[in-house]
């Protein structure tokens, strides 16, 4: 690891003057992502900058009125447990659930899961490869198992939150806040495909920080599912994952968000699916026909074949489980 | 008077032929009915609160003042000549005492005709160069700071296209070990095996590179006192370590003492000598201060060693009944840059099953991966999953009980010498094993949506006789209490414990009034490498008779102070008792009366017994849950049946068959390394990509133990359980999978993508008639072969 200089920022205009004075620095909060990277000499940044001495920049505060705005450097495990989360918010709860251990829980904060890098083999390796600037792709012709069969540009990694699908599926969005002001997005806005001159799975700029992730109130009788298809029976990142929230008027369906994990650079809207499903209501044949449109357009690229497979089922048993409630 | 004889000792499936210096006066063994207190009940580990409370003394807790810290410089290729090393930057940065390179290192020779430093790189994580500075932090910066200029080489990593004459050379005497034909084994008539057969099945099976991943990686500590060497290391063999540095530095065999009181696993891949001692002492030298050598994992998943990948083509030929008629395994183990040929894929099908004819032909071949080293049952895990899976597919295609196959073909004599096994009670560990997992209930399909449940089984067969030479002493103090002094090692299995209760046992002493010395070559008398799972039949005679020999000096002394015959006497608990006239004296009595004249009893493991085959025997049974729309396989429940003999203690072989269970699992469903081969590198050489169980893929875990003991084997009838309980896992759950979902996977790790694959297979094949639809029913089983 380089040698690195440390601050504590005070606020997050601070935060954010410090990212901007200095070119080659990272922000730093749990630092379960950060540290393994510079570890690695993936980066190498010269200043590291806390937020977690930031004021209030962890909590977690509900309106009352069914919506919740989150600090970014909450952790995850401080959300797992937040009532809120659990009451409203099943699908979140339940990602956190299968995500990491409880000790990367209770150190990872949302922000950073929310700008993590992927966990592509060779991205992480000593590996020249597009998200380090260079040219080309090691997983296409290498070891893709772990690869996306969806939105592929000129990186075929995977997004690997497992906080990114459920958020997405809620509608939520997040204000990023840089020396030049804030500005709320939506978080699906905030995931973009890496091309040309982004080398990166998100579009926060250099001198920007996540400072708030917020989750609206969700339509009367939404329902949600979770599914997480992993190597080993925890502590793993998903092979594929799958977040849907759904609600109905007189049993049609209104609303509908699938969002597909770990198949895509970032969190994946299964469009085709959610068309398939609005203002129908929910059966059996009509599961078969999203599900399967869950997956048209899917290009896998060798061994990550079973993702077309897994991501279907992984549909077809969400919409399942909510085709009773 | 002692004398010397040959004795045959038996090595991870090689026979060894040993002199042996034995006493004619040997022990007796304990026999079945002998009233035990201590052996065969369960005993807290001796050790075990200093282990979970931190406070046991490993390797990397050794702190000693002016410690210099060790990092070394690996190669970033896979195959590559060295051609300049520029160290000038490195050693000027402040806190760097001593670099290591070919350039100022002495030309040791290290595995066949390479050096400690090569000219040559063979793998990457291949050693260049060494660093020793004031912190880890130092050291590992100034290795940024050595400027290596390499000449890129073509490399191969793959064991099959190292095979061909056009291949890279890895080595320069050629990439298959031993020449182009192999190691070959054979019986009786092949060919007119397989004319006699009714089916003949020919399958391809593959076993990956898993990782050992020892909790505690090759580390050690150097320190010079004059010209004498002590060396803190991990290691599984502290004379072997002793007797590789000193070969390498070139000392005598009294001026190296190596240390290892408290090791975190090792399971084969820490035999002897490493690389990383040598450089630590020859730095320690340099430097004029000790030297801490502690690896990172990716060190360690890099060159720390590896199960050989193995590749089989497995032949087999049955007749209607389902004996077999003739096997015949071509093998392919990819050894790395610097495996050697030890493993013995064909183990299983020479030895386990009666055939007449049989063909092994096992090739172990040189790449530029990282080197395989013996993992716990080396070939034996491979084989018998290729093996085991075949019996299988072999039962369900004459429509047979895979249980009732094996009894069809049980070797009553080992097949390969045809002598007879001291004991064999593998036909109890079916039935046992088959009763306990319910074996005969399986037929009826159990589904639960997608969800499929099968049951599958795998037989167990290893060594694990252990043999000379193995030494201990004992020594009394003029309290009462007793010193056990070896120069073996507890590598984490229990040895302490169980060796302390054999010799309370024997001396009639409590447990806790005995310590045992283990790990230190300077106090405790050669012991065998731990390995092979011959510690305890290899140290617990020698402990035994070690006892003996004090005990017998103890009770001629108590006679003569107790005015009784010697022989009227027995020791318990630490009281002597004499029958005729009734009387008692307590031990500790006797030792204060003679003072500081001390009782030093010494004891030999004897040779083995002439003309009979030791092996262990098992079975293992395992429940799987197939999800055969996701590919999940989940382990619902193992159930083992395992002979070792006698059970000295039931808690430390429960643990041996536990842990080997877990990492059977492992190595069944997730364990992988992979190696990129466009680059020639490692890609997951880390705890996060490699996948090792966590607790919530470990099933209830069923053990029973034959417990008899062998009585010809050795003077406490107990044999090894090191090894065997890992050898049969993988194999059952994969033939429990096929049981569930009705899909082979003859590759492992069974994982979800070639689940989903098998299954999309089966989808495509048309439907017979009559028959409801699905990806996996339960009756509609695929015939091969």
């Amino acid at each position: 690891m380089r040698a690195f200089d440390y601050v504590d920022a005070t606020s997050v205009e601070d935060a954010t003057t410090f990212l901007q004075d200095e070119a080659d620095s990272a922000l730093i909060a749990g630092g379960t992502e950060l540290l393994v990277l510079m570890k690695n000499k993936v980066i190498n940044p010269r200043l590291l900058i806390n937020v977690k001495s930031i004021d209030g920049l962890h909590r977690i505060r509900a309106d009352g009125e069914g919506s919740l705005t989150i600090g970014s450097v909450a952790t995850i495990a401080e959300l797992g447990s937040d009532e809120v989360v659990q009451r409203s918010f099943p699908i979140l709860a339940d990602a956190i659930r299968v995500a990491a251990s409880p000790q990367l829980r209770n150190m990872a904060t949302v922000g950073g899961n929310l700008c993590q890098k992927p966990r592509c083999w060779y991205y992480r390796g000593s590996f020249d490869c597009f998200l380090k600037g260079a040219r080309g792709c090691h997983a296409l012709n290498g070891q893709n198992r772990g690869s996306g069969i969806f939105g592929r540009s000129e990186c075929y990694a995977v997004n690997p939150s497992d906080l990114a699908p459920p958020l997405v599926a809620l509608g939520a969005s997040v204000v990023i806040q840089s020396p030049q002001g804030r500005k709320q997005i939506s978080l699906a806005d905030f995931f973009t495909l890496p091309r040309g001159e982004l080398l990166n799975q998100t579009i926060l700029g250099r001198d920007e920080m996540v400072v708030e992730v917020r989750i609206p109130k969700q339509p009367h009788r939404s329902r949600g599912v979770f599914l997480k298809a992993m190597e080993r029976k925890t502590w793993s990142f998903a092979q594929a994952s799958v977040a849907m929230q759904l609600s109905r008027s007189d049993d049609r369906i209104e609303d509908v968000r699938i969002v597909l994990g770990a198949i895509a650079p970032i969190p994946w809207r299964a469009t085709a699916a959610e068309d398939a499903l609005r203002a129908r209501a929910l059966t059996r044949q009509l599961i078969e026909v999203a599900s399967a449109a869950a997956v048209e357009g899917a290009h896998p690229s060798g061994d990550n074949r079973y993702k077309v497979t897994l991501v279907r089922e992984l549909v077809k048993r969400g919409l399942s489980a909510l085709l009773n409630t | 008077m002692p004398k010397i004889v040959r004795t045959r000792v038996e090595f991870e499936g090689e026979v060894r032929e040993r002199m042996a210096v034995v006493v004619e006066d040997q022990v007796l063994p304990w026999s079945a009915r002998e009233k035990l207190d201590i052996v065969g009940r369960p005993h807290p580990r001796v050790g075990g609160r200093q282990i979970v409370t931190g406070g046991a003394t490993y390797t990397a807790d050794v702190q000693i003042p002016g410690m210099l810290h060790c990092k070394i410089r690996r190669s970033p290729l896979p195959h590559a000549e060295v051609l300049s090393i520029d160290t000038a930057e490195a050693q000027t940065l402040f806190g760097v005492r001593g670099v290591l390179t070919h350039a100022n290192a002495p030309r040791i020779r290290w595995f066949g005709n390479s050096f400690l430093f090569d000219r040559f790189v063979r793998f990457e994580g291949d050693e260049v160069a060494a660093v020793a500075a004031d912190s880890e932090e130092i050291a590992e910066d100034a290795l940024d700071l050595i400027h290596v200029r390499y000449r890129e080489l073509p490399f191969v990593v793959d064991p099959e296209q190292a095979m061909k004459p056009d291949a890279p050379r890895v080595h320069k005497e050629g990439n298959v070990i031993g020449g182009p034909e192999g190691d070959v084994y054979e019986r009786g008539n092949l060919e007119e095996g397989f004319a006699r057969s009714n089916h003949v099945f020919s399958e391809r099976y593959e076993t990956q590179a898993a990782v050992h991943n020892c909790l505690e990686p090759h580390c050690c500590v150097a320190m010079w006192n004059g010209d004498e060497l002590v060396l803190w290391t991990s290691t599984q063999h502290a004379y072997g370590v002793r007797d590789g540095v000193a070969a390498a530095l070139g000392l005598p065999l009294h001026k190296v003492r190596v240390i290892c009181e408290f090791m975190g696993a090792g399971f084969g891949s820490k035999q002897g000598a490493g690389k990383h001692e040598v450089i630590a002492a020859l730095l320690a030298k340099m430097t004029e201060r000790p030297v801490r050598l502690y690896p990172s994992r990716r060190e360690e998943n890099l060159a720390g060693g590896v199960r050989h990948p193995t590749i089989q083509y497995l032949r087999a030929g049955v007749r209607r009944d389902g004996k077999l008629m003739a096997l015949h395994l071509r093998s392919i183990a990819n050894v790395g840059a610097y495996g050697t040929d030890s493993s013995e894929v064909g183990g299983p099908v020479r030895e386990l099953y009666d055939c007449a004819n049989v063909r092994t032909e096992q090739f172990a071949v040189y790449t530029n991966a990282g080197p395989a080293a013996a993992f716990r049952a080396p070939g034996y895990v491979e084989g018998m999953f290729a093996l085991e899976s075949m019996m299988d597919q072999i039962a369900y295609s004459l429509s047979m009980d895979p249980l009732q196959l094996r009894l069809v073909n049980y070797a009553r004599k080992d097949p390969v010498r045809g002598a007879t096994y001291s004991s064999k009670p593998l036909d109890e560990a079916y039935r046992t094993g088959a009763k306990m997992a319910g074996w005969n209930l399986r037929a009826k399909a159990q589904q639960m949506g997608a969800r499929r449940r099968g049951l599958g089984m795998a037989s167990q067969i290893w060594g694990g006789g252990g043999g000379p030479p193995a030494y201990a002493i004992i020594r009394l103090n003029s309290d009462g209490t007793a010193d056990l002094v070896t120069g073996t090692q507890d590598i984490g299995t229990g040895t302490k414990t169980v060796l302390v209760q054999i010799a309370a046992e024997e001396l009639g002493l409590k447990a806790e009034d005995i310590r045992i010395t283990v790990g230190d070559t300077l106090a405790g008398p050669y012991a065998p490498v731990s390995a092979g799972s011959m510690t305890v039949p290899s140290m617990g005679p020698a402990v035994r008779a070690a006892a003996k020999s004090a005990r017998e000096e103890l009770l001629s002394l108590a006679s003569a102070l107790m005015q009784v015959s010697a022989a009227s006497l027995s020791i318990r608990n630490g009281i002597i008792t004499s029958t005729t006239p009734s009387k008692t004296v307590a031990v500790s009595d006797v030792t204060r009366r003679i003072g500081d004249f001390m009782i030093v009893g010494k004891g030999a493991r004897g040779p083995n017994p002439p003309n009979v085959k030791v092996r262990t025997f098992g079975a293992q049974f395992a429940e799987v849950e197939v999800d055969v729309e996701t590919g999940d396989v989940t382990v619902t429940r193992v159930v083992a049946v395992h002979d070792f003999g006698r059970i000295i203690n039931p808690l430390t072989s429960g643990s041996q068959i536990e842990g080997g269970i877990v990492q059977g699992i492992g190595f069944a469903l997730m364990e992988e390394r992979f190696v990129d081969p466009e680059s020639g590198t490692s890609l997951n050489a880390n705890l996060e990509a490699y996948k090792i169980p966590t607790i919530l893929d470990i099933p209830i875990i069923e053990h029973a133990l034959i417990d008899r003991p062998d009585e010809s084997c050795n003077s406490i009838g107990s044999k090894g359980a090191g090894e065997p309980p890992i050898i049969p896992t993988a194999a059952a759950i994969a033939n429990a999978v096929y049981d569930a979902a009705g899909v082979r996977v003859r590759s492992l790790p069974i994982t979800r993508e070639k689940i989903l694959v098998e299954i999309g297979k089966l989808k495509l094949q048309p439907k017979p008639a009559g028959e409801a639809p699905g990806p996996a029913q339960k009756r509609r089983r695929p015939r091969r072969g």
